[in-house]
């Protein structure tokens, strides 16, 4: 056996040499040499079966020893001299190189299974290599679209996200809006203007959860909340936290901010709601200027009643849908009807009451409607009162109307057109102080010779003294004035002084006969209210 | 693409020779491409003792994972290790103790998925993507922390990878910062590219290095004094020092392998504090 053991260590040089033999030297030469003994009685087997051959082979892929060279020096070595240390005769030899065939076959065979093997593998792992790159770039993507790049804050659809996935219990939602934020990134540049945000990001960490949901617009998100005061302590430390100046690039800037708050249960709560409702209250505190909004229902409900009103209106006004109901005004000393005030009603189809005008006569201001609704109604008016001889039609002017620069003509125009005379067209204008800056454009109209009245006389700006410039004929004295017999020495001033102005006295809101008396007995000249007459379609009674 | 291997997706670059797929077809390894093995003939035709280098290297390796076994070393840290190839220290090691652990590290991604495969069902040896370059984002890796005693002795390996890392990103500083948290009795294991023995042997080197320039990872040869200068006074040289990878306590069965100058070795032991 030894002619074997040094046929091993030849054979293992033979292998080192074709390339890199892991492990102990040792232990791949008992490997190559339990190797030789399988093929040694594979040669001497009864009877000759060469597949052991291809399992050798495979074994030395198997070893690692699997360098292209290893098949050549392996087969060189054992059928050059494998013979001459087992029996050198024709049967021998002739067996020695049927098992070689079989050994190469098996070498080869698991050479390329292995190829093949790692193939698989590198192409596998690659595959999941770039799974995860892919997984890692929508990650990032994630992040980028979820995030503001410039406060690193959860951006409006994060906050959405995130109010969307609230669990349960009470939340509060704080919207906090810098004020006037667009004038500064004019006025500093965007640079500025992102650092301070960055600096407000800052400041506003303490207070918890915190999103970025607009360049001037800062939310928190304050859980588990039991009322809406935990909230209000929020807002209240979050404008205080901002109240400092910010020092950015050596400015020291002033941020302005308004806090809108929206505090309840989050069951129920329609979860696109919050932001919405959020940015509701913090209009209104931007409007009202009083610190921080709390969303209120009703408040929110009645808004969205009066938008609703104003995108109706112009159909409304094409349809027309608007009408007028005239109340009698009524000479006080003896009962007589002087005249009637045109007041606007909306019946709206499927209404069963017209609407009066204080439930949308402002919104048409706010919506520039009341200019062609105010039109139409004076001519409404007008048409009508043609047909009354002799009584005087009062017909109600919107300050917004005073703008109009095409006002005077329009009078002029829709007298002209239905022929009631000027002096038979009183209109009323409320008293704000705005009226007093169209002194000009009261004077045109009453040069038209319309009568000009002063409604809700004495709870609004004007001085006695302003009056005195202006064309006014007549005072209507608010309904206010009728309460309260303390108020009746008052009462007979104003009455007295207006007289002395030269202007005509009208009380509104007389209900009753006492109160009718008391301002017969105070020299009031006319009077209007349920107790004279209500309003109606036409006129009911003289 | 300008090829298509069909079984290679996107996103593999096949067109630039890699490292890591070169070293593994140095040592007999199949996987790598066809870019890998024609870098690896040119390189050969240029340094015929390219692929002894590499297989005294990676010999050198299993004797340093033995040794290290047997001085109670458990715990490995494989920077560098590059494409599950041939004798991997896991293998090595858990054969002297089937619960040591061995933490491999590559910056390569491909690498580190298919030793994840190739690690599968093994709870004690696992794998990470890493830089050497940035060591304090492999000591304090999860993955590291969860596996790792540092109570423990830990073998922190720099095998053929120190060579890769020019001196303007600080060896010293990296091996420094590597050992800092190591007890003594935990052990430094480098290999280098060293300048070949003679003028001639040089410049063939100093051709091949040319080649390396061509890929990601260039190459810097470094004398036996500058390896030794890598390693800080925190670690003092085990026997035989810094020398020849074949001339380091060879395995009597290998003394018959050529000697191979160009492959330093070293390992250096963590003293007492």
């Amino acid at each position: 056996m030894t002619d074997l053991a040094e046929l091993t260590d030849d054979w293992l040089r033979g292998v080192a040499e074709a390339g890199f033999v892991p492990g102990v030297r040792a232990r791949a030469r008992a490997a190559l040499h339990d190797l030789l003994e399988e093929f040694v009685a594979a040669v001497r087997a009864e009877p000759f079966d060469p597949a052991p051959g291809h399992r050798i082979g495979a074994e030395l892929v198997d070893l690692r020893m699997s360098a292209p060279p290893v098949i050549g020096t392996t087969v060189h070595l054992l059928a050059g001299r494998l013979p001459a240390a087992i029996g050198d005769d024709a049967e021998t030899r002739t067996r020695i190189l049927a098992l070689l065939d079989r050994l190469t076959t098996g070498f080869v065979a698991a050479q390329r299974d292995a190829a093949v093997r790692a193939a698989e593998d590198i192409n596998r792992s690659e595959k999941i290599h770039w799974r995860s790159v892919q997984l890692d770039l929508q990650r990032q993507l994630q992040q980028a679209v979820l995030h503001r790049p410039d406060t690193g804050l959860p951006n409006e659809q994060h906050l959405r996200k995130s109010l969307a996935e609230l669990a349960g219990g009470r939340v509060g939602l704080l919207l906090l809006g810098l004020d006037r934020y667009d004038e500064l990134t004019d006025v500093l540049g965007h640079d500025k203007g992102a650092r301070l945000l960055t600096a407000v990001a800052r400041r506003l960490r303490p207070l918890g959860v915190l999103a970025h949901p607009a360049d001037d617009l800062f939310a928190v998100l304050v859980t588990a909340t039991t009322g809406p005061d935990d909230l209000i302590k929020v807002a209240d430390q979050a404008l205080r936290l901002l109240a400092g100046p910010f020092p950015v690039d050596g400015h020291s800037l002033h941020v302005t901010a308004f806090a809108g708050l929206v505090e309840r249960p989050v069951r129920g709560t329609d979860p696109d709601g919050w932001l919405h409702d959020a940015r509701l209250a913090l209009r209104w505190a931007r409007q009202d200027q009083r610190g921080p909004a709390l969303f209120d229902p009703a408040r929110a409900e009645e808004e969205r009643r009066r938008h609703r009103l104003a995108a109706e209106m112009p159909g409304a006004l094409e349809r027309g849908e608007f009408t007028l109901h005239y109340q009698p005004l009524r000479r006080l000393a003896d009962g007589h009807l002087i005249g009637v005030e045109a007041l606007a009603r909306w019946q709206r189809p499927g209404d069963r009451e017209p609407l009066p005008p204080h439930q949308f006569i402002q919104v048409a201001e706010r919506t520039g409607l009341i200019r062609p609704l105010g039109r139409r109604l004076l001519e409404q008016a007008c048409r009508q009162g043609a047909a009354w001889p002799g009584l005087l039609i009062s017909v109600n002017l919107s300050p917004v109307q005073l703008r109009d620069p095409g006002l005077v003509a329009d009078v002029a125009d829709i007298l002209h057109r239905t022929g009631l005379p000027a002096a038979r067209l009183q209109l009323e204008i409320t008293e704000t102080a705005e009226v007093l800056r169209y002194r000009s454009v009261l004077g045109a109209l009453g040069a038209l010779g319309v009568r000009l009245a002063l409604d809700d006389f004495g709870t609004g700006y004007s001085s006695l003294a302003v009056l005195t410039g202006l064309p006014f004929a007549e005072a209507k004295l608010a309904a206010e004035f009728l309460v309260g017999a303390e108020r009746r020495g008052v009462l007979r001033h104003i009455i007295g002084a207006c007289h002395e102005l030269g202007l005509t006295v009208t009380a509104e809101g007389i209900e009753t006969a006492e109160q009718e008396a008391v301002l017969r007995e105070l020299g009031c000249d006319h009077g209007q209210g349920y107790h004279l007459g209500r309003p109606a379609a036409g006129i009911v009674g003289r | 693409m300008a090829e298509s291997y069909g079984w290679v997706p996107e996103g593999v670059d096949i067109e630039v020779p890699d490292a890591s797929r070169v070293y593994d077809y140095a040592l007999g390894g199949v996987h790598n491409f066809a870019v890998d093995r024609e870098f690896w003939h040119r390189a050969e035709k240029i340094f015929p003792d390219a692929r002894l280098v590499a297989r005294a290297n990676r010999a050198f390796l299993g004797r340093a994972v033995r040794w290290l076994t047997a001085r109670g070393v458990r715990q490995f840290l494989d920077i560098g290790s590059g494409i599950p190839t041939l004798g991997n220290v896991h293998e090595v090691a858990q054969e002297a103790d089937p619960e040591a652990r061995v933490m491999y590290v590559d910056i390569d991604p491909i690498a580190v998925q298919q030793s994840r495969s190739l690690l599968t069902g093994n709870p004690y040896a696992r794998v990470i993507e890493g830089d050497l370059r940035e060591p304090d984002s492999i000591l304090y890796h999860r993955d590291v922390l969860d596996l790792f005693d540092f109570s423990e002795p830990v073998a922190v390996l720099t095998v053929a990878v120190l060579h890769f890392v020019p001196g303007a990103a600080d060896p010293a500083g990296i091996l420094r910062r590597l050992g800092e948290p190591l007890v003594s009795g935990s052990h430094l294991v480098i290999s280098h590219l060293g300048p070949d023995a003679t003028p001639e042997g040089r410049a063939a080197q100093e051709r091949a290095r040319q080649l390396y320039e061509k890929t990601p990872t260039p190459v810097v040869i470094r004398t036996a004094e500058q390896v030794a200068a890598l390693i800080g006074d925190e670690f003092e040289l085990v026997e035989p020092g810094v020398v020849r990878a074949t001339d380091w306590r060879p395995d009597p069965d290998e003394a018959g392998d050529p000697s191979q100058p160009t492959a330093l070795v070293a390992i250096a032991r963590k003293r007492d504090a």
